[in-house]
């Protein structure tokens, strides 16, 4: 990566912010880890095996403590961060979690201190890892994630650069970049409404509780939750009490669905009890919950489910797998 | 807004009503804005002690008791048991109320069914404290089935549920006559448009929806309260979803017709 421009932002970005960005180690895995030099980061555009959500929500964040018989509200130190090259699918993932954790001043705290630099390196070489296998392809994607700045490679290693906020337009102007173009952000759902393969899908999760899957599946998975650790748009939590010194401090920790008390309540009834519940919950909240509230899929397609999964449970052929089980029980 | 944070509650007294469960009287006041607690019937409260996290609670109580209400609380678990054992004067933690509770616009003079099971009776008594009720013009009938009569609550109250505008029938699984909460449903007479309004644990529930439509009520009449584990109270934990559903946001109370449309709701 030699781009002058591209080098001249990260320099500049450097002074202000810890940057954080996709790194191949050694073994081929992309991990994202904090950057010094631009050139550390990988640019191959394929997606990191973890996600950025640690980055907005916390394993463990303090919400408020009790002390001297008070409850007051924790300080937040945060970080200004830099998400260096974030890819289409995570920049999805965080319109997402903006729109979910709007009223939510922990979130939007993190959120308000990170810069998002998006990065594109154009059709992906497998398509296949890419495949958007819930949605309609979208023309005109930039207008619809957030960024603040973002950063497209052409094929030649030539970079076009673009500003999705007031910020980003100023960063790029302090950075000396010349050429830079505008994105007005238009909202995480599209202008027609929508989408109609996530509403069509969302009717099919619906309708597929005695769907032979959820039992089949529920024999296969060892309800490890790997998937929902790595997934952008899992961000199941609990409020916890935690002593610390004098204090009792009001934690929100993160959590997931496969954990065995998840849906338990008093009296011990598991509402959640088995893999195959946990599993046909997993979808219903991101096939059909999600798209309820906010019009849009909890699912990016990153299929870093897939990749993490242990026993090989794969989201497309699932899909495909429902799909053809409800077009054989409706014909319509 | 910041969504989990809590107001204060002076307890003002603690009666057992049976073996494991008792009556806290709470009156708000808080170390920020000393509001008091409005709600609709039906809704709960998430209350907690530093140290021992928060819990769902219906309020059980009238909603026109300005600043004191009432929440019944069966020991079960680590909080429960420092909440049962509290004083007057001493301090609990609540947020809320959240949900949506029962259709009280709906009651129109028609029969009301209040039909009960185990602790699910408790959220019901704070429909029989309401004003509406209390004048209401239609005949109301009561139904509580429980484990013994040791542990019915609210024992001190079943004299002013008989009268001419209500009737109260208990059953118990240990004592005679044994039986179900849906033994007395069979043998009662109610109209046909009566509204019949449910709380207990989910098969209790199905069985007495599906009776009660087999004996003429509609869908659309029938509602019941659902319990889950509530973490959040504002729909975004995950704990409480059933389906596209969250029941601390969409519920708890539901009716019969979103039964029909999300079969796994009970």
């Amino acid at each position: 990566m030699q781009n002058q421009e591209v080098l001249k932002l990260f320099k500049y970005l450097l002074k202000k912010y810890k940057i954080f960005g996709p790194v191949k180690e050694s073994d081929g895995v992309i991990n994202i880890k904090q950057l010094k030099v631009a050139t550390e980061a990988d640019y191959s555009g394929k997606i990191p095996i973890e996600s950025y959500k640690r980055f907005f929500l916390s394993e463990q964040e303090s919400l408020f403590y009790f002390r001297n018989g008070r409850w007051q509200l924790s300080s937040q130190l945060t970080d200004k961060v830099a998400l260096w090259c974030l890819n289409i699918l995570d920049l999805q993932a965080v319109g997402l979690t903006d729109l979910i954790f709007t009223d939510d001043i922990y979130y939007q705290k993190r959120r308000k201190n990170s810069l998002l630099i998006g990065y594109s390196v154009g059709a992906p070489a497998a398509e296949l890892d890419y495949e958007q296998f819930h949605m309609e392809k979208i023309d005109n994607i930039l207008e619809h994630i957030p960024f603040d700045i973002f950063l497209e490679k052409d094929n030649i290693d030539q970079f076009k650069i673009y500003t999705g906020s007031a910020l980003g337009q100023r960063i790029v102007r302090a950075a000396g970049i010349l050429f830079s173009e505008r994105i007005k952000f238009a909202g995480m759902v599209k202008e027609k409404g929508p989408d109609q393969i996530m509403l069509k899908n969302q009717k099919i999760i619906e309708q597929s509780l005695d769907d032979p899957i959820w039992l089949e599946l529920g024999k296969t998975c060892t309800a490890c939750g790997k998937c929902t650790a790595v997934c952008p748009t899992c961000f199941c939590f609990e409020l916890k009490d935690q002593s610390e010194n004098s204090k009792v401090i009001r934690t929100r920790c993160s959590s997931d669905c496969f954990q065995k008390d998840f849906a338990r309540v008093a009296g011990d009834h598991n509402f959640l009890a088995t893999s195959s519940e946990k599993i046909r919950f997993w979808y219903e909240h991101k096939f059909s919950r999600i798209p309820e509230r906010y019009q849009m899929p909890g699912c990016v397609s990153c299929l870093r489910c897939h990749q993490v999964c242990p026993v090989d449970i794969n989201i497309i052929q699932i899909w495909q797998r429902l799909k053809a089980n409800y077009q054989n029980n409706h014909h319509d | 807004m910041i969504k989990y944070h809590v107001q204060s509650a002076t307890v003002i007294k603690n009666e057992q009503l049976s073996t494991d469960t008792f009556l806290l009287t709470l009156r708000s006041g808080s170390w920020m804005f000393g509001q008091k607690l409005i709600f609709q019937p039906g809704q709960f409260v998430l209350l907690g002690l530093p140290g021992s996290n928060e819990a769902a609670f219906s309020i059980c109580s009238s909603s026109q008791a300005g600043k004191k209400w009432q929440v019944a609380i069966r020991r079960v678990g680590n909080l429960t048991d420092k909440l049962v054992q509290l004083r007057s004067g001493e301090k609990v933690y609540w947020r809320g109320p959240f949900g949506h509770g029962w259709p009280m616009d709906q009651l129109k003079g028609q029969n009301l069914l209040l039909i009960g099971g185990g602790c699910g009776f408790i959220p019901l008594r704070g429909i029989l404290q309401e004003t509406k009720i209390i004048h209401y013009p239609g005949q109301i009938k009561i139904f509580y089935g429980c484990r013994n009569k040791d542990n019915s609550l609210f024992k001190d109250e079943y004299p002013k549920w008989q009268n001419k505008q209500k009737s109260f029938h208990l059953i118990t699984e240990q004592e005679a006559p044994q039986g179900l909460v849906t033994d007395l449903l069979i043998k009662e007479h109610f109209q046909h448009d009566a509204l019949a309004w449910i709380v207990g644990p989910p098969i209790m529930i199905r069985e007495t929806v599906k009776l009660l439509v087999a004996r003429g009520l509609t869908f659309s009449n029938i509602f019941f309260s659902l319990e889950r584990r509530m973490c959040c109270g504002v729909g975004l934990c995950q704990h409480c979803a059933i389906n596209k559903v969250y029941v601390c946001q969409d519920g708890p109370v539901f009716s019969g017709l979103d039964w029909q449309t999300n079969p796994h709701l009970i």
